[in-house]
């Protein structure tokens, strides 16, 4: 699977990895990859280093992610390990200031 | 006698032939022979004499008498066979034994073969051409072989240099190849990546020697090349595979593992390609392998690459190993097995050697046994840390291209069928355009695909994605919608042009229903939609429509990213 979450209970997190690209074709995997876990307290970590590239229909299902974070009471999301490319769609549509980003 | 056996005892022979006995009537016959056939003679009256003249001066064939004084002809044989070390001199005993064990004597000491007093004459020309004919071929043959020899070294030399990985790479795996050949068709190959990703390969091509290790400097050269542009593991094993397809013969492949160790965030990410499993351990106990899911490289020009991923934590080794290893056998020819293998983690004690005494364990079960495979190990401790920032490459993105276009329809079901970016990826590749500016690229190129055909020929309302529930609507729309077209039409151009700056200019047009560009809002920070042409504005430098909006032409800089 291209979509693959995680979950570390020791560390007190849920890491998604994205592999390949990310774009609408992924919309489906990546909300079943949080939908149904239990997150309250939790970091909410996606692990970009394996994404190829992201375009903007990425960005609404980040802010979805983001959305499901703040009502499930997550800690904290925080994105990891951007690509240069897509660190750059990022700071270009400001979510840089949306969501912390680990390099 | 027939003509033609005639003839060929009348050729000429050429040479220094050296007449031992020490009966000076029986010298001067043969030498008389061997005069009126076209040799220079030499006369020893005992075998001492004999290997004297043998030692000072070029002999090309010997006729021994067996019984003299000093040294017998059997010792004295034996000495210049020894004198004459690659080179085949014939030696000849010349006898009127006729013992059995005289006679195997004269073989046994080194003589080729034996003559019978009286001697023949028709006999001793034959015999002696017969050998003229397999002294030629053996020095051929010893010639052959010594430049083969001097070939490979010298190849071996600049082949190391060619493939090297880097120090500081090497520096954080322990490795050895033990090779079946002055060659080995095993390589390892080690190198950090900008993102501080350590990639390693562990490749056993097929066989074993020259013809082996030749393959591996195109994969060497890709391996370390594309690891310090950037491009991911993946990419590069699909390069190194589509590379071996081209060049490697059919019979010839490169089964593979490939590792990617994170260590910034504890991640180890394998793929092997029809290698033996490759093994986590901890505390001496294996806690996870890694087993082939994929053919190895260079069968077939696409192959399906997935990568194992797995969170490691300091306290973990990998160990990868070729076959050579497993199946290194001893004299009884039972083969070295896992379980012995097993038994060198030693319950992880003493990980800094492991390789050593791998070897050593290898040598006590095989003795001296010559293997018929090449042996690999490669031991990675994982000892992550967050504290060593990541070595940086500033090698520019090598773009000695001319100018390319690649363009493309799809029309109808193909559009539900096929990413135009996922189409288009594996060329930017092929021509060398870096992860970074690939990436970016794929967002400009997959966006203005979605506003063409989500606006343009589906005519969707982006405002229904308001929500989680309107955004899944959305794509169940687009879906459905999609698999109604039969007659819609995207076309893509994709042109890279060098001058003035490198560049692409990306242009997409449809035949579907025109929309207004500037009807589409600023989203504001928590919209879920509208950010497609904004994004695209902000990574081209210049995007313009045509057409009432059914034809977009957006040109994107390549140095503006890198």
């Amino acid at each position: 699977m291209s979509i693959q979450s995680r979950l570390n209970s020791e560390d007190g997190e849920l890491v998604i990895t994205v592999e390949g690209r990310f774009d609408y074709s992924k919309h489906q995997d990546f909300r079943c990859s949080y939908k149904d876990q239990a997150i309250d307290g939790m970091l909410l970590v996606l692990d970009l280093s394996a994404a190829e590239y992201m375009d903007s229909s990425a960005l609404g299902m980040m802010l979805l992610l983001k959305e499901h974070a703040e009502k499930s009471q997550a800690r904290d999301l925080v994105i990891r390990r951007p690509s240069p490319a897509i660190l750059k769609v990022l700071e270009v549509a400001n979510f840089d200031k949306l969501i912390k980003i680990e390099s | 006698m027939e003509p033609n056996v005639l003839s060929f005892l009348e050729r000429p022979a050429k040479g220094v032939a050296l007449v031992v006995d020490d009966t000076k009537i029986n010298r001067t016959l043969l030498c008389r022979v061997l005069v009126q056939m076209g040799y220079d003679v030499l006369e020893a009256e005992n075998g001492l004499v004999a290997v004297e003249m043998f030692a000072a001066q070029t002999v090309d064939i010997v006729f021994m008498d067996v019984m003299m004084p000093e040294l017998d002809g059997f010792a004295a044989t034996r000495q210049i066979k020894t004198l004459a070390g690659e080179r085949f001199v014939p030696v000849l005993f010349v006898t009127s034994l006729n013992e059995v064990e005289a006679l195997v004597s004269c073989i046994a000491c080194g003589g080729d073969d034996i003559l019978f007093k009286p001697v023949n004459q028709s006999v001793l020309k034959a015999k002696a051409l017969g050998f003229e004919r397999t002294r030629r071929l053996h020095n051929e043959l010893a010639e052959l072989h010594k430049q083969m020899q001097q070939d490979e070294r010298m190849a071996q030399r600049v082949f190391s240099g060619m493939i090297a990985s880097s120090p500081h790479a090497l520096a954080d795996i322990n490795f050895s190849i033990k090779s079946a050949a002055i060659f080995s068709g095993d390589v390892v190959f080690t190198e950090y990546s900008p993102n501080g990703d350590q990639h390693i390969l562990l490749g056993d091509f097929t066989g074993h020697g020259l013809q082996a290790a030749i393959a591996s400097t195109p994969v060497a050269e890709l391996f370390h090349g594309l690891t310090r542009r950037g491009f991911s593991a993946k990419q590069i094993i699909r390069r190194i595979n589509k590379r071996l397809h081209q060049v490697l013969p059919i019979h010839m492949f490169m089964a593979c593992t490939m590792v990617v160790i994170s260590r910034n965030t504890n991640m180890l990410r394998v793929f092997n390609a029809g290698m033996p499993d490759a093994w986590l351990f901890e505390n001496g106990q294996v806690s996870q392998r890694f087993a082939a899911e994929s053919i190895a490289l260079g069968i077939s020009r696409e192959i399906s690459i997935e990568f194992n991923q797995v969170s490691v934590n300091k306290q973990q080794h990998l160990l990868l190993f070729s076959d050579g290893v497993v199946e290194a056998v001893n004299e009884q020819e039972h083969a070295f097995g896992e379980e012995r293998l097993l038994a060198c983690l030693n319950g992880g004690e003493d990980l800094a050697n492991l390789i050593p005494a791998i070897e050593q364990s290898l040598a006590q079960f095989c003795e001296d046994v010559p293997q018929a495979d090449d042996q690999s190990l490669v031991h990675v401790p994982i000892t992550l840390s967050n504290n060593s920032p990541p070595p940086k490459h500033s090698e520019p993105e090598v773009l000695d291209l001319d100018d390319w276009q690649w363009q493309m329809t799809l029309q109808g079901r193909s559009l539900a069928k096929a990413s135009p970016v996922s189409l288009m990826m594996p060329v930017l590749e092929e021509l060398g355009i870096g992860e970074t500016n690939s990436g970016l690229l794929a967002a400009v190129v997959s966006d203005l695909f979605s506003n063409a055909l989500e606006h343009g020929l589906l005519e969707l309302d982006s405002s229904v994605k308001q929500d989680e529930l309107g955004f899944a609507h959305y794509y169940q729309l687009r879906e459905q919608a999609l698999n109604e077209l039969t007659k819609a039409k995207i076309h893509i151009k994709l042109e890279f042009t060098k001058l003035p700056e490198p560049g692409f200019s990306v242009e997409l047009s449809h035949n579907g229903k025109g929309f207004e560009p500037e009807s589409i809002d600023e989203p504001g920070s928590g919209d879920l939609s509208g950010r497609g042409i904004q994004l695209v504005q902000a990574l081209c430098s210049s995007v313009a429509y045509f057409d009432e909006g059914k034809r977009v032409v957006a040109q994107f800089r390549l140095d503006d990213h890198s």
